[in-house]
């Protein structure tokens, strides 16, 4: 038990074999260290000098003490609270589907969009107040609601509602609160611009690419692509709101993955802040017979065409393009920084129903997307309540919640709790359950494992490597600076 | 022996002895490697346990190769993984209490846990 | 601090005054102290402007002609380039054996008060060791926050020794000079090993809000090394601690450390550590080391001439700039340092320390540059003027 009469002694880490015959090894608060294997072994033998340079190396990332135990604790307790600072405030992420209805029938869509003529499927103004008051009794300080749907400008009244409704609580609680709609932007008009502006909200869109792949699968329910109907609406969105007043996403699709480059250059050319590369989720459309084709591919895929274009990317912004690759951004914030990162889709315990819920049309709540998907397939597995039934502490203190949060701590999980990667990292219970068929998940043949191992790997041979400029560009991310303001060429404007 | 390997048409066979590998340490190796094998934990003779590794029909031709490698240093690793958490176990669970749940004398519950403060 | 000497005439015991060149300065009730020679044909000081308590004492250059009023104290035969260096505003403290020390000088952002002698560290390169307090210390401070005007004051700083060593006597003479000073900015050079005591921190915090900036040495990335340089065992824990409390009650802190040879080879990790662990600090200043005191007596241990050392440092600066951490760079000589550094440089050598050898006149970047510690024994052997 003690190591009294041991020369050091060792403080938590988790390890496992890296490229280049070395060991990565990671502590508690997610500060890493490559060591080849004859250190590593030397370490856990303890069998390193005091007074080497590289064991000072391990001293200064408390891997090591030779001297005082307690203080190291302290400072790693410290830490360790603030690297989880996101569950502090509970749920700030709140979706709103405002209608099923949708003017587009994209082919991967997990929200299953109704006709847009059916009315029934809004939400209506008594179910919108009852959210509304629902998302103002979080404790969190800062409030982001999504406007979702179907597409939400088809009951924007509705989307009225809840903001007016919003502020007006707001004036007592004092948050800071946050509008986005999620659109495909057809709807768009002047008016709806015009309110966005006055009340301060930004637009979400979706860009899958140039348009011979964004086409593809993102039609109109009358079958015709909707690219060039975006196109036009985003200039007049950017002419009113600025430029950076709608960020897109993608879906990366099977045509897509050998496109990434071509992709990547039509976000560069519209000069968007950002891109997040995402893969496709499995749910709703996506698994119809008719296009599950380009939707099925292979995680590695995904994987190796992913890191191919983040090295494209890159390249653009030593060349003089600011673009952010929203994913990497997140993972290197949690890699090379202290602080916490509110990602609510890879978190532990889950993000889902403590970071983020989602509304349904009815006023049924969820703890995220996946869980609406597979009520609305038959499985009520994860409802969590009704808004004008339920009170607060029914919904987010119900059982199912409780239950999603015990199982998704990757200090406990299997495959998870000795994998050095477990501070960067999360768990996906929801997912879990709809793919594998239980909460916990089976890590060896699990698809968002294998990514995010992936990718978090690659993005540490990338920091290890250190080629140069590839810090600087991280950094610029992480910071929200530009490349000469990280050089320190140019005076910080922040 | 600590180990011992025997090659079967479709998998392999390895007797571990207990001595030198606890059975938590098996297990996880067993389920790192559930991805490319379908896996068997028996009792073999006395002091020894035998884990069956048999191909999945998904397993390469590349990865069939590899599976023996990596499973036996899985088991290194876990292994060495269950010894270190007997070493620094008691200190991680510290540390999350201090974090969310200070303690009122942190030195002392250090000393008393680790044998140095 | 600056000092000056002369001939005692009727003093008995030591005193303070603000210096008054002009006969018509209202004293606000604190002492003046006349420095003759402004202008120069006053020979005799009309006594009326200031009544007799008043008017503490009497400065006179050497071969002036003025006649000071009788009884009063004076300095007689002072060198006069040494009185040019005197001005209206400054402090002084006149002691019975002639001499005149420059406690406060106006005008000047480098100004401090020295709160103790004493140490509880060793610090290899300390370039002025411990020694005791003289008995009357804490109440000329006291003496000299009131001498202070409080318009002109802009910013103060609190030294030592290391002043938390006088406990809640710090807490008072913080509290003071808010008291009397309320617009001035006040920066406490403290090691912070006392401040692992949450409610002396937070006693201090409190005296000092919202005026006082704390800055604290840290030497290196782990307590075998800092321990060492610090000659004090536990030293460095006990500074997290502090450092930690201070962040804990919101109050500004900022890091020094001392660039030699037992600081530099690890440099960047010093820099990779106070970012994961202390990420709220203000700056972190990467300081010159002053050569004289112990950093002269242990000169072969840690002298590594600053122009052998500008890759490790240029590393540690932008590994910390890049992470948004503030850095200044103090004592360092602008041609030592490569361009990219120029933006962190400082001219922090208090003034009349400040030196610039020949070299530097024919350098065009002579004004931007801080030159180098006159009281330094050695110096680079790479200093060049710019073109």
């Amino acid at each position: 038990m003690s190591a009294v009469t041991e020369r050091y002694t060792l403080m938590p880490f988790r390890f496992s074999p890296f490229p280049g015959n070395r060991m990565l090894v990671v502590n508690e608060v997610g500060e890493f260290i490559f060591l080849d294997r004859e250190t590593f072994e030397r370490l856990v033998s303890y069998d390193l000098d005091p007074g080497s340079g590289v064991f000072l190396d391990l001293k200064g990332k408390h891997f090591v003490t030779d001297t005082a135990v307690t203080p190291v604790i302290e400072l790693l307790a410290t830490k360790y609270r603030t690297k989880r600072e996101f569950l502090k405030g509970f749920t700030g992420l709140h979706m709103v589907v405002v209608t099923l209805r949708c003017n587009q029938r994209c082919h991967y869509c997990h929200a299953s969009s109704q006709p847009a003529d059916q009315q029934r499927w809004d939400m209506t103004p008594e179910t919108a107040i009852n959210v509304v008051h629902k998302i103002m009794g979080s404790p969190s300080e800062l409030i982001k609601i999504e406007f979702q749907g179907g597409e939400p400008l088809l009951n924007f009244e509705v989307v009225k509602t809840i903001v007016r409704e919003a502020k007006r609580l707001n004036r007592k609680k004092k948050k800071s609160l946050y509008f986005v709609i999620c659109t495909n932007l057809t709807l768009i008009d002047a008016s709806i611009l015009a309110y966005c502006k006055k009340e301060g909200i930004t637009l979400s869109s979706s860009l899958d690419g140039p348009k011979e792949i964004h086409d593809l699968h993102r039609v109109m329910r009358t079958g015709e692509g909707s690219y060039d109907r975006f196109m036009e609406n985003l200039k007049h969105a950017r002419s009113i709101l600025g430029h950076d007043g709608v960020n897109p996403l993608m879906t990366a699709t099977e045509e897509g993955l050998s496109h990434f480059k071509e992709i990547i250059d039509e976000y560069a050319a519209l000069r968007f802040q950002g891109i997040f590369l995402r893969h496709v989720n499995p749910y709703g459309y996506a698994q119809s017979d008719e296009h599950r084709q380009s939707f099925a591919y292979p995680m590695e895929d995904f994987v190796e065409a992913y890191k191919k274009a983040l090295l494209y990317i890159i390249e653009l912004n030593l060349a003089g393009t600011p673009l952010v690759e929203g994913y990497a951004c997140i993972l290197l914030s949690r890699i090379l920084t202290p602080f916490a990162t509110g990602f609510v889709d890879l978190q532990s315990p889950t993000g889902a129903g403590i970071n983020g819920v989602i509304y349904d049309f009815n006023g049924d709540v969820y703890p995220c997307d996946e869980a609406r998907m597979l009520a609305k397939m038959g499985d009520r597995r994860f409802y969590l309540g009704n808004v004008n039934r339920d009170s607060y502490l029914d919904i987010f203190t119900s059982p199912v919640l409780q239950e999603l949060i015990e199982v998704s701590c990757v200090e406990t999980l299997p495959g998870c709790h000795s994998c050095p990667l477990q501070p960067y990292c999360g768990s996906d219970p929801v997912r879990n359950y709809a793919i594998q068929g239980n909460l916990v998940g089976h890590r060896p043949t699990s698809d968002f494992c294998m990514k995010h191992k992936a990718i978090i790997e690659f993005l540490l041979e990338l920091i290890d490597q250190d080629a140069p400029g590839v810090m600087d560009v991280f950094w610029s991310w992480i910071t929200n600076r530009t490349l000469a303001e990280v050089r320190g060429e140019a005076p910080c404007t922040n | 022996m600590d180990a011992k390997v025997k090659r079967k048409p479709g998998g392999f066979e390895v007797i571990l002895s207990k001595a030198l590998y606890e059975k938590e340490a098996v297990f996880a190796a067993t389920y790192a490697l559930s991805g490319l094998c379908r896996n068997r934990v028996e009792p073999a003779q006395a002091g020894y346990v035998k884990v069956t590794l048999e191909f999945l029909d998904s397993c390469t031709d590349t990865d069939r190769a590899e599976v023996e490698n990596k499973f036996m240093n899985e088991l290194i690793d876990q292994q060495l993984r269950l010894d270190l958490e007997k070493r620094y176990g008691a200190i991680r669970r510290l540390i999350v209490q201090q974090a969310f749940a200070p303690l009122d004398n942190l030195k002392a519950e250090v000393k008393r846990i680790v044998g140095r403060d | 601090m600056y000092e000056l000497s002369g001939t005692a005439s009727a003093i008995t015991r030591p005193f303070m005054g603000v210096i008054s060149t002009k006969t018509s300065a209202w004293s606000n009730g604190k002492p003046l102290v006349f420095l003759a020679g402004f202008p120069d044909n006053l020979r005799r000081l009309p006594f009326r402007p200031w009544g007799r308590r008043n008017l503490a004492a009497c400065i006179v250059p050497a071969a002036s002609q003025f006649t000071p009023p009788p009884k009063i104290p004076c300095i007689l035969d002072v060198p006069q380039d040494h009185c040019a260096d005197l001005g209206d505003g400054d402090v002084v403290l006149i002691e019975p054996d002639g001499r005149i020390m420059v406690v406060y000088k106006a005008g000047s952002p480098y100004n401090s008060i020295l709160a103790t002698n004493r140490c509880n560290s060793l610090c290899v390169m300390c370039p002025q060791p411990p020694t005791g307090d003289p008995d009357d210390l804490y109440e000329n401070n006291l003496q000299l926050i009131s001498l202070l005007d409080p318009k002109e004051t802009e910013q103060l700083g609190i030294t030592g020794g290391e002043p938390t060593l006088l406990g809640e006597d710090l807490i008072t003479l913080v509290q003071t000079c808010r008291q009397k000073l309320p617009n001035t900015l006040l920066t406490l050079l403290t090691n912070g090993r006392r401040l692992k005591d949450l409610e002396f921190a937070r006693a201090l915090v409190k005296a000092g809000y919202p005026n006082l900036l704390i800055e604290t040495p840290l030497f290196a990335d782990n307590d075998t090394e800092h321990d060492a340089i610090m000659g004090a065992k536990g030293s460095f824990y006990e500074t997290l601690q502090g450092l930690h409390n201070l962040a804990l009650l919101g109050q500004p802190v900022g890091l020094r450390t001392i660039l030699h040879a037992l600081t530099i080879k690890r440099l960047t990790q010093y820099a990779a550590f106070v970012y994961q662990n202390l990420p709220f600090v203000f700056q972190v200043a990467f300081m010159g080391m002053e050569t004289r005191g112990l950093a002269s007596k242990n000169l072969a241990q840690l002298w590594v001439d600053p122009y052998d050392y500008q890759d490790q440092l240029a590393h540690a600066v932008l590994y910390l700039a890049r992470r948004l951490v503030p850095v200044s760079i103090y004592n360092h000589q602008l041609c030592l340092l490569p361009r990219e550094l120029w933006p962190f440089a400082r001219k922090s050598i208090t003034d009349w320390k400040q030196s610039y050898p020949p070299t530097c006149d024919t350098c065009s970047q002579r004004e931007a540059c801080g030159g180098v510690f006159g009281t330094g024994e050695k110096h680079s052997a790479f200093l060049h003027p710019i073109s």
